[in-house]
């Protein structure tokens, strides 16, 4: 009963690492913040989401399982936030610089 | 080899490339940004050296707050920044032999101290039942180094008074609208931090935490308040901002005059430590955190002394 | 080895970094970086060296020196970039009057 599981743990926390390296390659490799900002969104919900879920199953404390869904949602908030915040910023100095890029903004 | 022994490995000298990575770099801005990434990984160095109070202090002040101050006073310098031209070469030479020297002498010292450890540890632990908290690092700070604390906040008031002073009026920008998105973060997460550094100061006494990652953790969210264009810490009356700054070091003041009766000055009897302690780190958090708020509106020219009457 | 050692010594090698920032560097901004960056190699080395022993809890001394000491390199830094800021203000208002 328990190795199944721990298989489950391990290829989350795997797959976790996996959307990580993927999102810090888009960071480095697309061509412009929005797109990038975007890679970075996934690191934050994807990757940090996958590598929580396959920690709680290890933690027999359903305290600290708790603990760790409350780090991953805080995360998110601040992510979602911060990415607004961002995005909000690249579209009001596309729209200074009269590009048309500006209404690329979400 | 396990993966700790290669983490610790690795992220030393991962730290001390991008500290060289930080100073290589020709543009300012990322040279900042790169400059909190360092703070991060740093906050994760102090983890792995046992150190979680650090981690916490150094990720919402050394990379946070700090980086927040850098990117706000370059936006204010703007394009009007000295070129960035290298040294003259005269010059070069003894920068880097001192260089070299500092870090030798320093790398072959910590080499040698290393097989003689000497700790302070057993000295703190044998008194400190009479401190009033079982955290060592709790009874150092306020206890047997209470001397250096104090005055620490001492620097940090002068430091709040020098900048607002600075500040002027001239600079005067006025807060950005945050948005929607901003807001309801703010309105959500800004009470959760609030409750996150009492509860801090309050497990101080016991378990790593205390005033200073407390303050530094509220001065995080002064920051983002700020962000987030609610005017409200810099918008207090003028006598609540001075009451709070002081705070900190008013309130350790008057304990040390007080713990005067009972000997030496700033010694506290031992039945009281726990109430007294207590009320100086309350009083340490709220100014900690107040005095970085009103140095990040100073450095972002959104706080002034516009009457121009000083301080 | 203790793995401890390999901290200390990245704080000293930052120390040096920032040393030479500090020194080398002719822009003040940058000099207010390395000033930073030879503060946290401090701390590094101060706080590794309180983990010398190699078993037992950590020494408290060091670890509250650098818990204040951080909060105090932080509002240095905050003094310095206002004195820049300033100088930099009080220079352009110059270079208005000039034209």
């Amino acid at each position: 009963m328990e190795m199944p599981l721990h298989y489950l743990s391990n290829a989350l926390v795997l797959a976790g690492i996996f959307f990580l390296f993927a999102s810090a390659l888009g960071v480095l490799r697309f061509p412009d913040t929005l797109s990038r900002l975007h890679a970075l969104a996934k690191a934050d919900n994807v990757a940090l989401g996958c590598i929580v879920l396959g920690l709680m199953i290890r933690q027999p404390n359903a305290l600290l399982a708790l603990k760790l869904v409350l780090i991953w949602s805080v995360t998110q908030i601040s992510s979602a936030a911060s990415g607004f915040k961002l995005a909000q910023q690249i579209r009001a100095r596309a729209l200074r610089e009269q590009r048309p890029g500006g209404e690329s903004a979400p | 080899m396990n993966a700790g022994t290669l983490m610790d490995l690795i992220l030393p000298l991962g730290l001390v490339v991008l500290a060289e990575i930080i100073l290589r770099q020709r543009r300012a801005a990322e040279a900042v940004a790169q400059f909190m990434v360092f703070g991060l990984l740093m906050a994760v160095a102090w983890v792995r050296v046992d150190a979680p109070d650090l981690a916490l202090t150094e990720a919402a002040i050394g990379s946070g707050v700090t980086g927040a101050l850098l990117l706000a006073a370059l936006r204010r310098i703007g394009p009007h920044r000295e070129p960035t031209r290298p040294l003259p070469s005269p010059a070069r030479l003894p920068v880097y032999t001192a260089t070299l020297l500092l870090g030798g002498a320093l790398s072959w010292a910590l080499i040698e101290l290393w097989s003689d450890p000497v700790s302070l540890t057993a000295a703190v632990d044998a008194r400190l039942a009479e401190s009033g908290s079982s955290n060592p690092v709790a009874a150092v700070i306020l206890n047997f180094r209470a001397y250096d604390t104090f005055l620490e906040i001492g620097v940090l008031l002068l430091s709040a008074l020098a900048v607002y002073t600075l500040a002027g009026s001239r600079g005067r920008r006025s807060l950005e609208e945050p948005g929607p998105v901003f807001q309801f973060y703010l309105s959500r997460l800004a009470p959760l931090f609030a409750i996150v550094a009492l509860y801090l100061v309050w497990i101080g006494s016991r378990r790593p935490g205390g005033a200073f990652p407390a303050g530094a953790l509220l001065s995080g969210v002064g920051v983002l308040v700020l962000l987030g264009a609610s005017p409200w810490p810099l918008g207090l009356h003028r006598k609540v901002v001075r009451y709070l700054l002081v705070a900190g070091f008013g309130v350790f003041l008057f304990a040390g005059l007080w713990g005067g009766r009972y000997g030496a000055m700033l010694t506290l009897p031992p039945e009281q430590a726990k109430a007294w302690k207590l009320l100086i780190e309350l009083a340490c958090m709220l100014s900690i955190g107040f005095s970085f708020t009103v140095l990040f509106a100073c450095c972002a020219g959104w706080l002034g002394d516009e009457s121009g009457e000083g301080t | 080895m203790n793995p401890q050692l390999v901290y200390a010594l990245a704080g000293a090698w930052i120390c040096a970094i920032g040393l030479r920032g500090f020194m080398g560097e002719v822009d003040t901004f940058r000099r207010i970086l390395g000033a930073n960056l030879l503060g946290s190699g401090i701390f590094l080395v101060l706080v590794a060296v309180a983990r010398r022993a190699p078993d037992g809890p950590p020494d408290p001394v060091p670890h509250a020196m650098v818990l204040t000491g951080i909060v105090v390199s932080v509002s240095g830094t905050a003094l310095l970039l206002a004195l820049l800021a300033r100088l930099h203000e009080e220079h352009r208002e110059e270079g208005e009057g000039n034209e």
